[in-house]
Parts: C-alpha cells; structure tokens; sequence
C-alpha cells in the first residue's frame, strides 16, 4: 500500500467508528435521571422544612423511590390534617414518627444513589465524548495529511507534526504489522522524493530569478525588498510557471497593482490561476470588488473548510506560528471568504460597525464565529451593553481569545466592573484582554489592604480622573515594576504569589477543587439555570449577603465576590449532581487570590448559615 | 517587523510587540508594511507618539484602512479623546475602536 492509500483506509476506520457513538440514549437517561434528582432534592428539602408538609405528598409522587405503603401514608396525613387543619389535639404515634423518619432516610438514599449513578453515567458519556472528540481530531489530522501528501505542488517533507499523525496508524492495535513497516518504507519514500524534487525546485527556482519575474511585471524595489524577507520559503515552494500563469491573469484583468505585495506573494505561491480566476469573476458579478479584498490572500486561496476547523480549534496565539519558513502559507490560511461574510452579516445585524467595504474592524471578521458568540453571550450576562450601547462599543472585543466571563469575576471583585465606585471595565473592555494576571493578584492584594478611598486613588492615573495607571492596563509599560512592585522574573511573580496567597485549589483547603475545577474549565459556563437560585445554599448568599440594586455582587466582609461567578460554577457543578460544601465552597472562592485569613471569613460566613445548615 | 525601527522602536520593543501580540497579528504587521505604516504616519500626524504601546494594546487597528481609522477619530475631534490615547491606548475602547 501507498503512503496515501495508508492513511486513506486507517482515515476510512475512523470514520466508521465516529459514525457509531451514539450518546443520545446516556443523554436522555442523564435527563431523566436528574428529574429524579431534582425531585428528590424538594421532597426532602419540604420535609426537613417541615413535617407537617407530609400532609400534602402524593403518593404516586414517592412510590417509586420508597418502601411505604400508601396506606401508611394515608394514615399519617389524616393525623397531620386533623392536628393542622382541623386544629384537633392528636398527634402521630411513636410506629408513625419512625415510619416518617424511614420515608425522608429512604428519600436521601434513594437522591445519593441517584447521583452516583449519573456520576457514572456522565463519567461513561464524558469518556466517550472525549474518544469522539479524540477521533474527530486524529480524522482532521489524517485528511490534512492525506492531502499534502496527494498535492503535487506541496514539496515540504513530512515533519514532526505530521509524524504525530502517523503515530495513530502506528500505536493502532487493530492495524497489522505488515501495514505499520509499509507505513514506515512509505515515509522513507516519500521523503527521499520531495528531497530528490526540492534539489531540483532549488536549482530552478534561484531568487534572483524570481526577482526578474516580478520585474517583468513592472514591480520595483519595494516588491523585491518582501522577496528578499521571503526568500526562503519562497525559493522553497514557488512554482515559476504557475506564478506566471496568475501574474498575467491578473495582469490582464488591470488588477495586478491592486493587489499588496504580502497578499500577492503569498496567492503566487499557494493559489492557482483556476481558483483566482473563479474567486474574481464571482466578485465581480457580485460587484464586490473591495480594495480590501486585494489585501487579503486568504480570499484568493482555496480555503477548504476542513482546514478552517482544524485551525479554529486551536487558540490564537498558538495558530500559525510554524516558524518563518511557512509565514506566506500561514498568512494564506486566515479565513475563508465565505465565512467572513457570515460574520459581516451577523456582526452588521446586531448594529456593530465592521465592514469589509470599507476595511473597518477586520479583525473581528476574522475570528471564528463559536469564539464571537460566546464572548458576545459572556458580555451580554456581564452587563456590558446594559451599561453602554452595544454599537457603541469596540467590536474588537469579540475577538478577544482569554476566557471573557472568568475574567468579568476578577473585574467584578476588584471593583473595576458594575460596581458602585467604578464601572471602568464596560468603559474600556479591552482591560479583559491585557491586563495580567499578576496585576491581577496584585490588585486583590492593594483592595484588600486598603480603604475603598486609597484603593482606586493607588491605581487611578495621578493625572487624570476615571483613568486607571496606564501600568495597569498597559502591557509594554514596564513590565518589571507594576505600582512599585517587582514581576520582573517569573521567580518574583511566584515568590510575591506565595508569600501573599494561598492556593484554595489544594485539598488542604478546599478538598476535591482541582476536580471541580477540572468540570469548570471543561464545560466553560457562560450562564446558569434560573432554578439555581431557589438552592437552599445560594439562598442563604442571596438573603445574607447579596448587594443591595447590585446583581452582580455578594459582599462579606469587605470583600466583593462575583454573583454571576457562583451562579455560573454551583449551577454547572450541581448539574452534574455535584452539591457538597466543598463544591459550594469552590464556586464562592474560584479565581480569588486569597490570604488565610480571608478565606476562613469566607468559609465560616457560609458555613452552616441555613435553616438546616450545613458543614465544611 | 523591522520597518519598525524607522519609528523610533528598537530591537528590544520590537521584541516587547512580538512576544506581546497573537500570531495572526504578527503577519498583519509583517506582511502590510505600506498599509501599518500609512495608520503610523496617521497617529504620529495627531500627535500620539506611543506607538509601541499603541500596536500592542491595540493591534486590532492594524487590519484597517487608514481612512476608516482615521475617519472614526475625527467623529470626535471635539473631545479630549487625543490627550487620552497619548496616556493610554486602552481609551480607543471610548470612541467604539
């Protein structure tokens, strides 16, 4: 078998074995089982409450989940009614107050046994989404793989990612031996050819004479000063008769000098005439000929979009970056035209100002679409067009790749956002994006040991009212001293880290939070179901500690903890059955940078403060 | 990058940008010298000369066209927005940019 043919079968499996996962059945057994829970949850919560409210059960609503007889429950709610409505003087008998102390123990069985089961049932569906997940990458892998290698104007040689790739033919039990040493002879080969081609691509492809070509097309210094940066891939990957095949279509078009010469480069070495000349006349007829689009080669490059979701998958600042050797290529690959149109259309009708017309906020037009809704949802919960018209806004803020909701928590608590002496994060979003961590920590440091007065005075410009230290918000402004604080090492970050906070993460703390965090970090929510707030725990926060005309904020103590932070986090741990103090505990403190002391005012605040309490 | 240096930038701030800014903004910048530096030449004309400060704050401004940059500043020439963005360039957030 070929190199190709290898990867196209062991590509083929895959697809099968993706196609079979069916999750649907654990999903709806998921569902079904959490209405029982949630059931279970308010039966017992009525009865601890009260046990006159035994009165009002329905049998049928607790035979399935306890061992009572209909008739002893009969029994005992005509006694609760006579003593109750009828203000009679009986009571229940000693049998009945043990039969009613069986029924709420049966009950809290029945929940615990109920969450153990989804805690297995979500632990089966999450391994099985993860191997789907695992799948979906290693078939985007092998499809890329598949082809480059099939693509005869492709003359990189197989590199380590690529061998990642194979690894999943090779640590393959179910692949046989005689297919892994194929796999491997087919590698040599295939390397030993693009090699044997590349010595001659090098030879015919001198720069200089690359140079001349473009010269012949009347290009000047300026051009050749971007070849000269280039050279390398460039002499690496130009094919000089499809580069002159473009040049002279668009020669012939009259639009050859609208083109910059970083997006001209970039299509002569990864286009085609066909693809150009099909991307033009479709322009064309659509009179959309922008002379933005001559700035961008990703319009001009067959952008497949199985390309687009492999490299949407990663994180921004880890896309590209394949060193200077594929910079054009990386360059070619930003975004499809299609789906830059998608986003102007979506963008455009929520009143945004982006346009690719007029190449105003590109940027954001440029991001996946997943990435911009769900900032936009994170925004929306935030407040941050309650505060300010959302057209008003920097539309660059949608691009943003950190975890925007996270980092509205850490704003909140620093009374930088939706808070009564400062709302300067809605004022200037960008905050969410630059600001680092360490002045984070530094900045719960300064609130805590500082008046309201003295706090902001620190970190406002001493020039100018409303404006935080440009340190602060500034990346490049001296990343050595932040408010007279020394981050210049990483050593120093952590050694001002520890000799400040406490890590809640450890068990020592809080037992089971890297656990908690671990569903967090996975599931990211954005939001949280309205009936976390009848949950007898956030009651007590809501009742006890919730800021007055403030949805955003708890205060105990002098300290600001983030509403929506505890909402979000309680109610994706309690979705998964997870309902302990711990749990509790972690959603109240996630993210903080706490000292001991502050952490224990925390705990003990919202230990045992309900009705029935409870302990940490 | 290096076409930087004409602004007064050197090796090291350079660097600063680099290590400061996404992927995907570094090859705006490579690969658009004529266009970055038409939107330079425009803020250094209004007097902003934190430029360093201003592509890693803000690179997002780099994917645009002069005219559209300069066009939404002008909308509010009758503020104090300029002595804001010399401060800081955080304040481009204020005029939606």
């Amino acid at each position: 078998m070929t190199l190709a043919e290898i990867i196209k079968t062991k590509r083929d499996n895959l697809y099968e074995t993706y196609n079979n996962i069916n999750l649907e059945n654990s999903k709806e057994k998921i569902e079904s089982l959490k209405e029982d829970i949630n059931k279970l949850t308010t039966l017992i919560e009525m009865l601890n409450k009260d046990i006159k409210n035994i009165k009002d059960l329905q049998y049928q609503d607790i035979s399935n989940y306890v061992s009572i007889k209909e008739a002893e429950l009969k029994s005992i709610q005509l006694v609760l009614k006579a003593k109750y409505e009828a203000n009679l003087a009986v009571d229940l008998t000693s049998t009945q107050l043990e039969v009613v102390k069986r029924l709420i123990e049966e009950l809290v069985e029945k929940k615990d046994s109920l969450v153990e089961t989804i805690r297995i049932e979500e632990e089966r569906v999450n391994k099985t989404k993860e191997k789907a997940s695992s799948i979906e990458e290693a078939i985007l892998n092998l499809e890329y793989l598949y082809e480059k290698v099939n693509d005869k104007e492709d003359y990189s040689l197989l590199n380590l990612e690529d061998f990642k790739t194979l690894s999943i033919i090779l640590e393959d039990k179910d692949t046989s031996s005689k297919i892994k040493l194929d796999l491997l002879s087919s590698v040599i080969e295939y390397n030993e050819n693009i090699k044997n081609q590349n010595k001659k691509i090098l030879v015919t492809t001198d720069i200089e004479e690359v140079k001349e070509y473009f010269r012949s097309f009347g290009f000047n210094e300026d051009m050749l000063k971007y070849i000269d940066r280039n050279k390398e891939e460039i002499s690496r990957n130009i094919d000089l008769s499809n580069a002159r095949e473009i040049l002279t279509y668009l020669d012939s078009k009259h639009i050859l000098d609208k083109f910059s010469k970083g997006a001209l480069l970039a299509i002569v070495l990864y286009s085609n005439k066909s693809t150009v000349n099909k991307r033009y006349e479709d322009l064309k007829e659509r009179k959309a000929l922008f002379p933005a689009l001559f700035e961008m080669p990703s319009i001009w490059v067959n952008n497949l979009p199985k390309k687009a979701r492999v490299r949407h998958k990663l994180p921004s600042r880890n896309r590209g970056g394949s060193g200077n050797n594929h910079r054009l290529r990386d360059y070619s690959n930003m975004i499809s035209y299609e789906e830059m149109l998608l986003n102007e259309q979506y963008l455009t009708s929520m009143g945004l100002n982006v346009s690719i017309s007029n190449k105003t906020n590109i940027k954001v037009l440029e991001t996946p679409r997943e990435k911009i809704e769900e900032n936009l949802n994170a925004y929306k919960l935030y407040g941050f067009f309650d505060s300010r018209d959302m057209s008003t806004l920097p539309p660059s803020m949608l691009s943003f790749y950190t975890k925007v909701a996270d980092r509205c928590d850490k704003l909140i608590e620093l009374g930088l956002l939706n808070c009564q002496y400062s709302n300067y994060a809605a004022l200037h979003p960008t905050i969410i994006n630059v600001i680092s961590e360490e002045v984070f920590s530094l900045l719960y440091k300064l609130k805590r040991e500082n008046t309201n007065e003295s706090y902001y005075q620190i970190i406002s410009s001493k020039t100018r009212k409303g404006v935080l230290d440009s340190c602060i918000t500034n990346k490049s402004y001296n990343k050595n001293i932040v408010l007279g604080y020394d981050f210049g090492t990483k050593e120093k970050v952590e050694a001002f880290k520890q000799e400040n906070f406490i890590n809640q993460m450890d068990d020592k703390y809080i037992p089971n939070a890297s656990e908690y965090e671990e569903i967090i970090t996975r599931e990211n929510p954005i939001t949280y179901k309205d009936d976390i707030l009848t949950d007898e725990k956030i009651k007590v926060l809501e009742e006890q500690y919730r800021v007055d005309n403030n949805p955003y904020q708890y205060k105990i103590g002098n300290e600001i903890i983030s509403r929506l932070k505890v909402l979000r986090c309680y109610s994706a741990l309690k979705e998964k059955g997870i309902t302990d103090d711990n749990a509790f505990l972690y959603s109240v403190t996630r993210g903080m940078y706490l000292d001991e002391k502050t952490f224990n005012l925390i705990k003990t605040s919202v230990k045992g403060r309900g009705e029935y309490g409870w302990s940490i | 990058m290096e076409y930087l240096t004409k602004y007064n930038l050197n090796a090291e701030d350079i660097r600063d940008i680099t290590s400061s800014i996404d992927e995907e903004d570094k090859l705006e910048l490579e690969f658009n010298e004529e266009r970055v530096s038409s939107i330079i030449d425009y803020l250094l004309s209004i007097g902003l000369t934190n430029i360093k400060d201003i592509v890693i704050t803000k690179p997002n401004l780099f994917y645009d066209d002069v005219n559209s940059i300069k066009m939404r500043i002008e909308k509010h020439s009758n503020t104090n927005i300029i002595e804001l963005l010399k401060e800081d360039p955080i304040n481009f957030d204020l005029i939606g940019m």
